[in-house]
């Protein structure tokens, strides 16, 4: 048999891992997330030795130290970076495409959120451009509370 | 420690889909070239490892369904589920220890069984990135943004840079992509996320990759052309696109330097011949180059489209293939084949050729390895 008549015959069975999982944000992501629904507030944690400012709260990556002073940080911040998403992956978006992901560094912050952008055309967006965030008016304590960042308005 | 020599290595032809093979079956498709080419058996295999990811898979212990194909049962074999230029690390270290003469390293991906764009976002935090729909176009995309505002580049270089790669890879029979695409073709291809495009980005590929290791006073048992492990060096950087400047890696940067010190090398730029890089993207081609020291930061394109002294992804990097955790094999079976060549037909004779192979774990380099080999 050729190995193109050998390919035709090859059989695949489909199939799908279906498996719900429960994931704790954790102390510390839990503590943020409460701040988010209860209070619509941001929160980072610093570091005691390098004194930057993480958020979402973490332990500090350069030094290795956990921080203990929690700081309101935002709510305006300065656009990083940004993707305007094209291709649907409907199973993970919960955006129609197109949708603007940005990486956010929050006022008082040291590291960026990744968030989404919205109210703004693409073509207005640029590095450097001053956001908001826009609440949800239902939270649940989930980075979904955050609808999306905005322009700051003048 | 002993020195440690690759004296042997096979790679699939890589394609979009090879759905006449399970994955054990693609495995045995270089295990088997590679003892043939060294006229081994599986008994001259004393430990094997190997690299593979469950979720491409879609099985737990991916490695248990490769036992077999790989001479396995009744020694030991470990996975590990990175790229396989790590998974070299752990066979160089068992070969270096002198707890075992040879070592099997083998990688597979077989990414058109699975949805790679759900296996991305499941590789992202569960709480602060996966519900923001991450893959890892998006993050690519982010990378490539800000590299370009960072160093004031136009979005027209990531399609020149992608168009040399392609062709280097039109030349490799190895390869997915071998169509030689032009940079209008890149830069008239989809746009993914903004301001990567279809072609400026890595092709999802099946295939695979072995490299048969063994200790310096059994090297010449299998071959008269060792290659040499010189050094390697390996570093983590952080998860988020958010927690690191994405124009740059430190990561790199200190896996490099490790690797470098490791084979004494001082002048590295000067010194290799030849180096292969794993970049999911064109902005990743030339910024994958500055992060080794091959040229200045912000620079990586002007390099690459000048005259260099070192051959710079020769077969064309991962957008020419890139078959999940196989590709950083791939990079360093390039490299030995291109130094194996380099010194012609006889043992080098005189002075070393030096290449370097780089893998990664994590779409936008979170987890980078440097390895430096010579004749």
């Amino acid at each position: 048999m050729s190995s193109e008549q050998e390919r035709s015959i090859a059989i695949t069975c489909p199939g799908q891992i279906k498996i719900p999982y429960t994931w704790p944000a954790g102390q510390a992501g839990s503590r943020f997330l409460v701040a988010l629904r209860d209070r619509m507030q941001l929160l980072g944690v610093r570091c005691p030795a390098c004194q930057k400012v993480w958020v979402p709260p973490i332990r500090c990556l350069t030094c290795h130290q956990i921080g203990t002073e929690w700081v309101q940080v935002g709510p305006q911040g300065t656009l990083e970076t940004w993707t305007i998403v094209r291709t649907s992956v409907p199973s993970i978006q919960v955006l129609p495409v197109p949708y603007a992901t940005g990486v956010i560094r929050l006022d008082g912050a040291d590291t960026g959120l990744v968030h989404f952008l919205g109210g703004v055309e693409f073509s207005k967006l640029f590095s450097g451009l001053r956001v908001e965030p826009v609440f949800n008016a239902q939270r649940r304590g989930h980075i979904l509370d955050i609808c999306y960042f905005q322009p700051v308005s003048t | 420690m002993e020195p440690v020599a690759i004296v042997g290595w096979a790679q699939t032809v890589h394609e979009k889909s090879k759905p006449d093979l399970n994955y054990a079956e693609l495995v045995y498709e270089v295990v088997q070239p590679l003892m043939e080419s060294l006229s081994i058996s599986y008994s001259d295999i004393e430990t094997v490892v190997s690299a593979s990811s469950d979720f491409s898979d879609g099985r737990t212990i991916s490695n248990m369904a490769i036992q077999d194909v790989v001479g396995a049962p009744l020694k030991s074999e470990s996975k590990v589920s990175m790229d396989g230029a790590f998974a070299l690390v752990y066979g160089y270290a068992r070969v270096a220890s002198g707890a075992f003469k040879t070592a099997l390293v083998v990688a597979h991906g077989k990414l058109s069984e699975g949805e790679p764009r759900l296996i991305a976002n499941a590789a992202w935090d569960p709480i602060f990135l996966r519900p923001l729909g991450l893959d890892d176009h998006t993050a690519l995309g982010l990378q490539a943004r800000r590299y370009l505002d960072r160093h004031n580049l136009k979005e027209d270089l990531l399609s020149e840079i992608a168009a040399l790669s392609y062709a280097a890879s039109s030349q490799n029979a190895y390869a997915h992509r071998r169509e030689g695409y032009t940079r209008e073709m890149v830069c008239t291809s989809e746009l993914l996320a903004d301001p990567l495009r279809a072609l400026q980005v890595a092709p999802e590929s099946d295939g695979a990759c072995a490299i048969l290791l063994a200790s310096g006073e059994r090297a010449a048992q299998f071959t008269s052309k060792p290659i040499w492990l010189r050094g390697v060096g390996s570093c983590y950087d952080a998860h988020s696109p958010g927690q690191r400047d994405l124009a740059e890696s430190m990561a790199l940067r200190q896996a490099a330097r490790e690797a470098y010190g490791r084979a004494e090398m001082s002048h590295p730029a000067e010194e290799l011949a030849v180096a292969e890089v794993l970049d999911l993207s064109s902005c990743q081609t030339m910024l994958w180059a500055e992060e080794l020291g091959l040229c200045p930061s912000g620079r990586g394109g002007e390099w690459l489209l000048g005259q260099r002294s070192a051959s710079y992804n020769p077969s064309g990097g991962a957008l020419g293939a890139q078959p999940g955790f196989a590709t950083g094999l791939v990079r360093i079976t390039e490299v030995a084949q291109y130094l194996r060549n380099a010194a012609g037909g006889s043992s080098a004779p005189g002075r070393r050729v030096y290449g370097l192979a780089h893998g990664m774990t994590g779409c936008i380099g979170q987890a980078h390895c440097v390895w430096i080999l010579s004749t």
